[in-house]
């Protein structure tokens, strides 16, 4: 979209270059189509002192450009984009020069001084997101780190103690990335260093496309933050939420701070490949989403999430479930589908699941659900799209393993209807008989080993009496 | 409109200065939050508080820009002192050192800072008494010299450290008041809010609702 709105503009600039320029940003555009045409033309060769000259006057053009910019930044929304987008950059050196760190913050603290308090407040009323692209909290971060004055203007209406300010109380926080580049310059939009060392008052933070690795301040943000989204930005769990300082001080996971008050964690949609033992650092997460990953095993950090009551594991590669009982707490919804599964017998012993979802994955025999038909709480179980749809009588049989329960059970979204139940009554009925005549028959078969073993006289156990 | 906790018609700029660790961050700590910090970290580079004050009927919104005082983060630091209105040097009154560098750090926020801004001394840990180093008529006697307001506070029990902010905020709005400072002058660490319209500007890109 917004590569589209900038071809737009250079279009519109060679037009306008051509009907004489009338307004300030048009003007802008024209020195902006210039310099990217000297850029293109930049020699290469050695000529050390012509590109000196250059280089001057273009730093020159560069700051006039930037306070014109400044000027029509309040106007506009984004305005750093362009600026940004005009300068190819060398690999290896700092991602924005000094007046793009100042133009992109200077705006902002502008901006945020004008409407900060008053966006805050209707915040309060409706909880809502303020969005930052990861080039502004970079850039944020970078200024805070130059020996310079705070203001750049002697009103100091675009004071950073603005910017700053905003971030102390900002709530709820989204940082939203793109893939690929910058514009038209070579810098990657999620390789961008980023601090929120001075978000100290944010509840929800929101990441998409931009790489968690980069994020650091995560001191400040454990202490408040309730709600954690992480999309496309996240391979290892603990990049995002072991802190940077605690790895210098080379701490011991126990030793370090956790994140007292977060309780929904979604990180789906990244390439996580396992629960790594940053998992200790979440006692409070009651629903964690890990769906589109890459996980084939949970492994057995999901233990330490005491509070976990909402799993969500679809769409990933998981193929065995052995015992989770033993590696899941109090889980009561478990969402499974679309992976590998083909045996549930390993959910027999969670207790405590009252919504099942393996819809998609690849059970094909009773006998693999069979296991948690003694679950005594399960009320919802979605089996849909597996193998063992097709089995004749498919859901009287399933429910019949719930036994009494099955009338309890909503099986595939609908709850057993009155045939259904008497059909699974009646088996059972039969069932039961069956057992019952088989069980006779296996202790008559048992009374006359015995017997024959203590006629034979292999045995003498006084015990054995009855008769044929 | 009602009486909005954001409605304030100016914002004070003000710094914190001083050796390290005579308890900077725990005054602001204890300004900001009213509870004493135990185990304070070192402040890398900076730290930041706000509060909404009221003098003589004006809501004013402090924003204080807390320094760290180790030698290291002196460049960094020294960037602060600008445009503000408002200094509070620190020192410990149970080291006497922290006592005997203000000078050092009286020059830098002269030099720093424009004439007007309102300097406040503050000798730190008032409730170690027993373990005083520096009396007070002496640091009484440097204020007065240099022209600095004094006070003795403790960011433990929290004495004096509402006096020390407000003090100042009262000078600053006091030199606003008759005129001493002029509010278009340069880099006078105050910035006057006129009550904006509020969500005017709101529908922005920046919104959004999720």
């Amino acid at each position: 979209m917004k590569d589209n709105g900038m071809l737009r503009g250079r279009h519109h600039v060679k037009l306008n270059a051509r009907s004489g320029r009338s307004n300030p940003e048009e003007t802008l555009r024209f020195e902006l189509n210039k310099r990217e045409k000297r850029r293109q033309l930049r020699p290469s060769s050695p000529e050390q002192g012509a590109v000196c000259v250059l280089q001057k006057t273009e730093e020159k053009e560069n700051l006039i450009y930037l306070q014109c910019f400044f000027r029509l930044g309040s106007k506009r929304e984004n305005s750093f984009f362009h600026v940004i987008s005009l300068v190819p950059r060398i690999p290896n050196t700092s991602f924005l020069d000094k007046p793009e760190i100042h133009s992109i913050v200077d705006d902002l603290s502008l901006r945020l001084g004008n409407l900060g308090d008053g966006w805050l407040e209707s915040s309060q009323t409706s909880p809502k997101y303020f969005e930052f692209t990861p080039i502004e909290v970079h850039a944020i971060t970078e200024r805070l780190r130059l020996p310079e004055p705070t203001a750049p203007d002697v009103n100091m209406v675009a004071d950073i103690g603005n910017t700053i300010d905003f971030l102390h109380r900002v709530r709820a926080l989204k940082i939203r990335g793109q893939k690929g580049y910058v514009g038209t310059s070579n810098i990657v939009w999620n390789s961008l260093d980023m601090s929120l060392y001075f978000c100290k008052s944010l509840k929800a933070l929101w990441i998409a496309d931009s790489d968690v690795c980069r994020i650091n301040g995560i001191k400040s943000i454990r202490e408040t933050l309730r709600r954690l989204v992480v999309h496309y930005s996240m391979k290892k769990i603990k990049d995002l939420l072991f802190d940077e300082e605690d790895l210098e001080a080379a701490l011991m996971v126990e030793e370090m701070g956790t994140w007292k008050c977060l309780e929904e964690v979604d990180l789906s949609f990244n390439e996580i490949k396992y629960f790594d033992e940053s998992m200790k650092l979440l006692p409070e997460v009651r629903i964690l989403n890990v769906s589109y990953n890459s996980i084939t095993d949970i492994g057995t950090n999901l233990a330490f999430l005491s509070s976990l009551t909402e799993l969500d594991l679809s769409n990933n590669t998981i193929t065995k479930i052995d015992a989770w009982n033993e590696k899941l707490g109090n889980v009561k919804k478990l969402i499974l589908s679309e992976n590998a599964i083909e045996d549930l017998t390993g959910l027999g012993k969670l207790y405590s699941l009252e919504y099942l979802d393996v819809k998609g994955n690849n059970i094909q025999t009773l006998e693999a659900v069979q296991g948690i038909g003694k679950l005594p709480c399960l009320e919802i179980l979605l089996l849909r799209d597996n193998p063992i749809r097709k089995l004749v009588e498919y859901r009287t049989k399933v429910l019949e393993l719930f036994g009494e329960r099955s009338s309890e059970l909503k099986l595939d979204g609908r709850r057993p209807e009155h045939r259904e139940l008497d059909t699974v009554r009646v088996r059972m009925a039969l069932r039961k008989a069956k057992e019952e005549k088989e069980e006779r028959e296996r202790r008559r078969k048992e009374r006359i080993e015995e017997r024959i073993r203590y006629i034979s006289g292999e045995d003498v156990s006084p015990n054995v009496s009855g008769s044929f | 409109m009602t009486a909005a906790p954001y409605n304030y018609s100016y914002i004070f700029k003000y710094i914190i200065i001083g050796d390290m660790g005579v308890g900077k961050s725990c005054l602001l700590h204890q300004f900001t939050e009213k509870k004493f910090m135990a185990d304070c970290p070192h402040t890398i580079g900076v730290e930041f508080g706000t509060r909404i004050i009221e003098v003589s009927g004006q809501k004013i919104k402090l924003q204080i820009w807390d320094t760290a005082g180790q030698e290291r983060f002196r460049a960094v630091t020294r960037s602060y002192y600008r445009g503000a209105a408002g200094a509070l040097m620190v020192y410990d009154m149970t080291r006497r050192s922290t006592y005997n560098h203000l000078s050092s750090w009286l020059a830098d926020a002269k030099s720093l800072t424009n004439p007007n801004t309102a300097i406040f001394l503050i000798g730190n840990k008032a409730d170690l008494e027993d373990q005083r180093d520096v009396p007070y008529e002496e640091a009484k006697a440097f204020a007065e010299e240099n022209g600095l307001t004094f006070l003795e506070c403790s960011a433990k029990t929290g004495s004096n450290v509402e006096d020390a902010f407000l003090e100042t905020a009262k000078q600053i709005f006091q030199n606003i008041q008759d005129g001493s400072l002029d509010l278009n002058a340069a880099d006078t660490g105050v910035q006057p809010k006129q009550n904006l319209p509020r969500a005017a500007e709101n529908n922005g890109k920046k919104d959004c609702n999720c």
